[in-house]
């Protein structure tokens, strides 16, 4: 469960962020997850959703964009999804000269949420209004093929 | 509502370390080789004897992690390598600040060579910068010809792979020629040892590359 401390390292920066810009309250994290990371986003959720309690990024959403991992053949310039099927072997010509162009993120992008402002303009709109910029749903792992986990 | 653009790696504070170490290690040219592999595969009789191998020319040393234990460490203490054990109480793999710390318990400027044990796990150690300078997966006959292809991230992130117990070819698990094409179908840079702990074989193309990599190290120190 390496999630758990890759969990822990964003609530870090998130704190850290936070309060540098004046959140008081984080609703949304968004990162970037490599398909060669084995990193679970399910898992990463489920470790988050503890280990935030009683920080700022309490409740927040993870926003993970997955990136499927791409290599490029440097004999015949093919690029080529990492797959299971040949890894870092070319498809196309068998080279085994091959440079990874991603699939290794780890990254954090970004994160949103409310100053005390926005929580004092919010007590004064009308009820309902409050959740104006809530955060996209949480991308659950659809393209997850060369993930390992047991 | 407000968005703040962050764009940092999420292990920034680990690859740091990781880097603050290694450029220690290099100050004093000392290779470190961290050692990955499913619970066992063969790491610590590994080391065992290399030490045999090796500790009448060279100091070595070791960081060895487990989930509990000092068993692993007192084997290698009494191989004649010095070594620190790290217990990570449940944590899947060992991380730079760990490593950082066990390094005050040796003298740099009177070791050669160093080795990571990390926790025995095929996964997680493999997103962990330790500063080490390779990164040796070990794969064991037994555990059978598939692993590299149902765990990539391991064999991709490691430069060399250690196919170990080789004389228990035959015997069930799988064979070497698959164990070998699998790891280099994921991984075709992999520089491969084929050994046998119990039997010896193997062992001294381990040994002289160890010591070219010391040679290499002593020769590019940056201390």
């Amino acid at each position: 469960m390496h999630e758990l401390s890759v969990a822990q390292r964003i609530i870090e920066i998130t704190q850290e962020q936070a309060a540098k810009a004046g959140l008081t309250r984080v609703t949304a994290i968004k990162l970037r997850i490599g398909g060669l990371t084995t990193v679970v986003p399910e898992a990463l959720n489920f470790c988050f959703s503890f280990a935030a309690e009683g920080t700022p990024a309490a409740g927040a959403e993870l926003v993970i964009e997955e990136i499927p991992a791409e290599a490029k053949c440097n004999a015949c310039g093919k690029v080529f999804p990492v797959t299971e099927a040949y890894f870092l072997v070319c498809p196309s010509c068998s080279s085994p000269d091959t440079t990874l162009l991603r699939g290794q993120e780890l990254d954090l992008m970004s994160i949103e949420g409310e100053t005390d402002e926005d929580r004092g303009a919010a007590g004064q709109t009308p009820a309902g209004q409050t959740s104006a910029g809530a955060a996209p749903k949480t991308n659950t792992a659809k393209n997850k093929t060369i993930r390992g986990r047991t | 509502m407000k968005e703040v653009k962050v764009l940092t790696k999420i292990l920034k504070a680990n690859d740091m370390i990781a880097a603050e170490i290694r450029s220690l290690l290099d100050s004093h040219g000392i290779p470190c080789l961290n050692l990955m592999s499913s619970p066992g595969a063969g790491k610590t009789t590994l080391l065992e004897k290399t030490a045999r191998l090796l500790s009448g020319s060279f100091s070595l040393a070791a960081i060895e992690g487990d989930v509990a234990t000092s068993l692993d460490g007192e084997r290698l203490n009494a191989a004649g390598i010095p070594t620190v054990q790290v217990n990570t109480g449940g944590g899947c793999h060992l991380d730079a600040s760990m490593i950082k710390d066990a390094l005050q318990n040796f003298d740099l400027a009177k070791t050669d060579l160093l080795f990571i044990e990390n926790v025995g796990n095929l996964i997680c150690p493999s997103s962990f910068d330790l500063g080490e300078h390779v990164r040796v997966v070990l794969l064991s006959l037994p555990e059978g010809e598939d692993k590299p292809l149902k765990y990539p991230a391991m064999f991709l992130n490691s430069s060399v792979l250690v196919l170990s117990k080789v004389d228990l070819a035959g015997r069930g698990g799988g064979t070497l020629a698959a164990s070998r094409a699998n790891a280099l179908k994921v991984n075709p840079r992999l520089k491969v040892f084929e050994v046998s702990s119990t039997e010896g074989s193997g062992l001294a193309e381990w040994a002289d590359y160890l010591k070219a990599l010391v040679a290499q190290k002593k020769k590019g120190k940056t201390g």
